[in-house]
């Protein structure tokens, strides 16, 4: 398999995440975003691991899903508590502390 | 007995050698979970702030007294030696100094926070003796984490809006720095910083070096990763600002070292070109947006941006000079280490002051004629700043010289004049806030004076002049520098 | 150990926190104290003096503060002539001070903070290490940043502290450079032999070999920076601009600063390190003598039009230090007489300056603090003693034979003249022009101050009504009065033998001796036709050129103030702001659009997250193309 393929497609995917975390504006589609920056990483890495055959690549892609979903977990949370005191979750609209 | 043989067995199976260096983590973990079990009785935050903060003063002796020549703990990718109980020992200090602070405004939920922060305090301490990538993630994800929980205790509406900014940004640069980490096994084949990494640098490193310099740098609020930073430390409670921009950090200053200086050793000729950037459009941004502000804490958070600029010239003037072994590297390391416990004690000393200000958003007004109400706070904060403007006899003077001193050792001339510039106009607003406090008060004034709100702030202030008067210590972590190297 | 060469810094340290301390609660004992600690500091000078004459030798203590920095006392002969005249005058003005500030609710810390300028002084004078000489540098110039905006409540005071403090810290700036070149070239200096390398009895001790080992350019680079440090302290040419504001301290402050203490500070330094001076290349002790001398007439002309009684004192400072230096830049020429000639004057001066704002600070009291000399006038029949005591300060700075000005000032004219008959050349010659007409605008203006304010009739009101300052508070003014009197006369020549060995009067022709004395005999009729009478109120100079040229002060603080700080350092900032506001308020006014650089504008708005990203990946592209950009050009 063609390490550049895996490295190519990945970094499409981190840029497609990018494009998501700059232009959402919705605490969801934010978090969505940053699973797919996060998931592009994963890929990046198993690519990795399969070019070296070696595993530790995927030992790490195994801790950035787990760390991912830890991210996830806490961000619902701070949506759920956001839509308790904002009443919306569109974080753009949340910009009290400014300049 | 048949316990210990069993340990002994596992640690043997397992690589988990050399596992009395674990101990004091193991401590952490248990007083936590202590903490949460007692928790669900009682609702007591003085309590758990002591508990707190004897399991923390206990570790940071531990830690001082396990054996400081070299030894390689789980599977090599953890050396401890005294470079990494240094820092390890630092930041608990860190700690330390927002655990009884914090306390004040906790009135529910306290058990939680003093077990995040006791949480944090194993990653802080993995953190900063690993030479491990992966090591390195996911502790410094697990300081993250925690710290997300910490930002957002509160009630106000700016505490979630603080907390919401933090967590955003951090998990992008979670992305990145996985996606880095990637890269750095892509060209090298290995996850270890110390491998000995000589391979000609071709365009992965590049991108590598890139991705994790802003995975790491953006804890750190260098220069355009630093927005989060402004509002987090505005918005966040004061005693939790205080250890954003203290420990938390260090921390990501003590992995940026190790990742730069040790992994990308064959690759400096672009460190030293990024880290140069990075310094100087951080110094130049956080102290000229920092003349024109009128929110004090701000003006403390863009102070920060720009105190890191100072901090990285360490790297930028390493990877020029390039011979680690040489004096002016040592010098330049001893003094990073310097600026760090200096860094700790002035900034979070001055985060703290803002308690005494009887409101969430600190308008630089706010302290007219402090100094008439309480000389004692007043000048100490005057200390503090004074300290971060770098004048002398305070540890931040010393800090400043010896980092332009080797700055000038490692024939960085030009730097270390942007540097000089830099501080000079950095003395403009940290001026305007004693001025301030030096005022009569217009109208009654009210401020919140009492013990617990003064004892940190003249604590602070005196330990900062105290660094500057045991200003031999940098001679002393000289002979500690090289350990950064491995 | 010889504890009393430590306690002559250490006695007004304790002045400083017992009156502080105890002056809150007795206003009046934290005068007394201040000035008890300041005596007994004039004891323990006259002690090391009597010591370091009994050894014969300089005396030099130290130990080891940190790594290569030894902290110490060194003491020799130019020291202790320092210490002397710090601790006497500073003694008076401490004396004097408790009449002046008597009603003055916070005199209490304005004799603390006296108290400690005066122990940085002192410090700074004895110390044996350039780092901790820097220190006492800094603590002397902090004090007179709160000194000078004492009376904070005077929107003019906290201007002019400030500007004060901002000019000084650009001499600073120079200072320290010229102490880090110094220790960078000689860390690994193998002649150090377990010395500090900026310890000052080694530096000066080993001054040639240093040259030879540094280069003598470099040298010279490292003193024309120490040089700078020592031109902002002692406001010569182009850092002079914030003594005249300086004025608008308490006259004590004035002084304090200008005669005792901190202005005398770079002319030290120089003197200390003349050493490093004279064996650097030539252009270091070149730019001494070239700066001070060029000082000296520059300030003279400033002098003449000022109509503020203090200014006018301010600006014969100025000039007055500029003869200083220029001495000591003759030294190529007359060798270390340079440096007796220039501390003789810096002595004598700092007497009779002393006197001369003493008695405008007893002038001022007495009219409420009116400065303007146009509206005095006839004050000698008001307040005799107070205005003779004023006539025997001005004769003096005007070098009025046989005064003690005549003695000290007029040896330098004449040793500026060696220097040309030495040299021949026209750069040699510019310092005794200077000098020489400098020595016209002294006498021009001194007298032109003191017929305004001395003779004719009261020109305002309260002028009319002043009163003789109580003759208890004169007492000390007049030791001060003796010396300006007489000191010339009878110290001259030992003084100069006692500072550098074998130093002879320089002997010159007569015809240009005369020089000097011609000129202040012109000067003085000048000033007698014009101000002893009422004839100067009917000049109208208003549209003459070089009149507003003067008065604009040559348009330097207009250089500094409008165009460095606000053209440029404010424009800087505010732009910055700028860009950030206009993230801000740009943008919500911008419609919704396509993705063109008007919607990532507008989305860059501030407090909101998603736009921070945007900010990252644009900054963080920006400086990896720049990384890639040098990795391929350099």
């Amino acid at each position: 398999m063609q390490i550049e393929f895996v490295n190519v497609l990945s970094l499409i995917l981190f840029s497609i995440g990018l494009y998501g975390v700059m232009t959402s504006n919705i605490g969801i589609k934010m978090l969505i975003s940053i699973e797919i920056l996060l998931n592009s990483a994963i890929l990046s890495l198993i690519g990795a691991g399969i070019l070296f055959n070696t595993s530790s690549p995927l030992v790490f892609a195994l801790f950035v899903i787990a760390i991912g979903v830890i991210e996830s977990v806490i961000g619902m949370s701070l949506m759920a508590a956001i839509y308790r005191k904002y009443g919306k979750i569109s974080i753009s609209l949340i910009k009290e502390i400014k300049w | 007995m048949i316990v210990n043989s069993f340990i002994t067995e596992l640690a043997l199976n397992t690589g988990l050698s050399n596992l009395n260096y674990l101990y004091p983590l193991f401590l952490l973990g248990i007083v936590a979970f202590v903490i949460l079990a007692i928790g669900i009785r009682i609702e007591n935050p003085r309590l758990f702030a002591s508990i707190t903060a004897g399991a923390l003063a206990i570790v940071f002796f531990w830690l001082y007294f396990l054996p400081g020549n070299p030894n390689l703990v789980m599977s090599g990718t953890t050396i401890y030696n005294r470079y990494g109980t240094y820092f390890a020992m630092i930041m608990i200090l860190a700690s330390l100094l927002v655990v009884f602070p914090a306390a004040r405004r906790l009135s529910k939920k306290a058990d939680i926070f003093y077990a995040i922060l006791l949480f944090v305090n194993i990653g802080i301490i993995i953190a900063s003796f690993s030479y491990n990538i992966l090591v390195m993630f996911v502790s410094f994800e697990a300081v993250s984490i925690g710290t997300y929980i910490m930002a957002a205790f509160g009630k106000e509406k700016r505490h979630l809006e603080a907390s919401l900014k933090y967590f955003f940004t951090s998990t992008i640069a979670t992305a990145f720095t996985a996606f880095g980490a990637s890269f750095f096994y892509i060209s090298t084949g290995t996850f270890d910083l110390t491998a000995g990494l000589k391979v000609s640098s071709f365009q992965s490193m590049d991108i590598a070096l890139l991705f994790l310099a802003v995975g790491f740098g953006f804890k750190m609020a260098i220069f355009p990763m630093h927005q989060w930073a402004i509002d987090t430390y505005d918005g966040a409670e004061n005693s939790i600002a205080a250890y954003l921009s203290t420990g938390s950090k260090i921390l990501a200053f003590v992995v940026i070292l190790k990742i730069f200086l040790v992994g990308f050793s064959g690759d400096f000729e672009v460190v030293f070109y990024l880290f140069t950037i990075l310094a100087i459009a951080s110094m130049t941004y956080g102290n000229i947006a920092a003349l024109s502000q009128d929110n004090l804490k701000r003006i403390l958070a863009y102070s920060s941006v720009a105190q890191v600029g100072y901090l990285i010239l360490v790297l930028a003037q390493v990877s020029y000079v390039g011979n680690t072994s040489s004096h002016a590297v040592t010098l330049a390391v001893a003094t990073g280490m310097y600026y760090s416990v200096v860094y700790i004690f002035m900034k979070g000393g001055a985060f703290l002051t803002m308690n005494i200000v009887k409101k969430d958003k600190v308008e630089i007004s706010d302290v007219t004629g402090l100094f008439r109400k309480s000389p004692a706070v007043a000048v100490s904060f005057s200390i503090l700043l004074l300290a971060l403007a770098g004048i002398p006899v305070t540890g931040g003077f010393f800090a400043k010289y010896n980092l332009f001193l080797a700055l000038i050792t490692g024939q960085l001339w030009w730097l270390a004049v942007i540097a000089i510039l830099n501080s000079a106009i950095s003395v403009f607003y940290y001026f305007r806030v004693i001025l301030y406090m030096f005022k009569d008060p217009v109208g009654e004034t009210d401020f919140n004076l009492s013990t617990s709100v003064r004892i940190p702030v003249i604590a602070t202030a005196f330990i900062t002049v105290g660094l500057g008067v045991a200003f031999q210590m940098v001679y002393l972590l000289m002979s500690v520098a090289p350990g950064l190297f491995g | 150990m010889f504890i009393w060469a430590w306690l002559i810094f250490i006695f007004p340290l304790i002045g400083f926190v017992l009156s502080w301390s105890i002056g809150r609660y007795r206003k009046m004992l934290g005068g007394v104290i201040a000035s008890f600690m300041v005596g007994l500091s004039l004891l323990a000078s006259y002690e090391t003096f009597l010591y370091v004459n009994s050894l014969g030798h300089p005396l030099y203590q130290s130990y080891q503060w940190f790594y290569n920095i030894k902290i110490g006392v060194y003491v020799d002969h130019i020291t202790l002539i320092m210490v002397l005249m710090v601790s006497l005058v500073s003694t008076i003005i401490h004396l004097f001070t408790m009449y002046y500030m008597k009603g003055d609710p916070g005199r209490h810390v304005f004799f603390a903070e006296t108290s400690l300028f005066t122990a940085g002084m002192l410090g700074l004078v004895v110390s044996s290490n350039l780092v901790v000489f820097f220190l006492f540098w800094e603590l002397v110039g902090l004090c007179s940043y709160l000194l000078i905006g004492f009376w904070f409540f005077k929107p003019n005071a906290t201007a002019a502290a400030k500007k004060a403090f901002i000019v000084t810290r650009v001499g600073d700036l120079l200072f320290l450079i010229g102490m880090a070149v110094i220790y960078n070239a000689l860390v690994g200096y193998p002649g150090l032999g377990g010395n500090s390398p900026l310890s000052i009895p080694f530096l000066i001790n080993n001054a040639s070999s240093i040259a030879s080992y540094m280069g003598a350019t470099n040298l010279g680079i490292a003193a024309v920076l120490l040089l700078g440090g020592a031109a902002g302290k002692s406001s010569q040419f182009p850092l002079h601009v914030w003594i005249p504001d300086a004025m608008e301290g308490p006259t004590p402050v004035s002084a304090l600063i200008h005669a005792a203490t901190m202005v005398t500070a770079g002319v030290y330094l120089v003197a200390r390190t003349y050493n490093i001076f004279f064996y650097s290349a030539p252009f270091a002790m070149y730019s001494v003598a070239i700066i001070g001398a060029f000082t000296a007439l520059f300030a003279g002309t400033l002098g003449i039009v000022v109509n503020d009684l203090k200014r006018i004192l301010a600006y014969s400072t100025i000039s007055q230090l500029g003869y200083m230096m220029a001495a000591i830049g003759l030294a190529p020429v007359i060798g270390a007489a340079g440096i007796s000639f220039g501390m003789f004057h810096l002595v004598i001066h700092a007497m009779f300056k002393a006197l001369l704002f003493l008695t405008a600070g007893a002038i001022l009291i007495s009219l409420m603090d009116l400065r303007d000399v146009r509206q005095m006038g006839g004050l000698w029949r008001k307040m005799p003693v107070t205005i003779t005591l004023f006539l025997i300060g001005s004769i003096a700075l005007a070098a009025i034979p046989p005064t003690s000005g005549f003695y000290s000032k007029d040896t330098i004219i004449s040793a500026s003249w060696l220097y040309f008959s030495h040299y021949g050349s026209f750069q040699a010659f510019l310092p005794w022009l200077f000098l020489s007409l400098g020595a016209l605008l002294t006498v021009l203006y001194t007298f032109r101050m003191f017929f305004l304010v001395a003779v004719g009739k009261p020109r305002s009101h309260l002028a009319e009504h002043a009163k003789e300052a109580p003759i208890i508070a004169l007492i000390p003014l007049f030791i001060l009065a003796f010396f300006s009197l007489f000191g010339g006369y009878l110290f001259q020549v030992p003084f100069y033998n006692y500072l550098a060995t074998g130093v002879t009067l320089p002997s010159i022709p007569a015809y240009i001796e005369d020089i000097p004395l011609i000129y202040v005999a012109i000067g003085f009729l000048v000033a007698l036709y014009l101000y002893g009478t009422s004839r100067w109120k009917s000049i109208d100079l208003s549209r003459n050129f070089f009149y507003n040229l003067l008065k604009w002060k040559y348009y330097m603080d207009v250089l500094y103030t409008r165009i460095i700080a606000e053209r440029i350092i404010l424009p800087v900032s505010a732009a910055f702001s700028t860009v950030e506001n206009s993230y801000n308020s740009g943008v919500d006014r911008t419609g919704s659009g396509a993705l063109s650089f008007g919607t990532l504008l507008r989305r860059m708005q501030d407090g909101v997250v998603e736009n921070y990203f945007i900010v990252l990946i644009i900054g963080i592209s920006i400086v990896f193309l720049l990384v890639e950009l040098f990795k391929v050009v350099i």
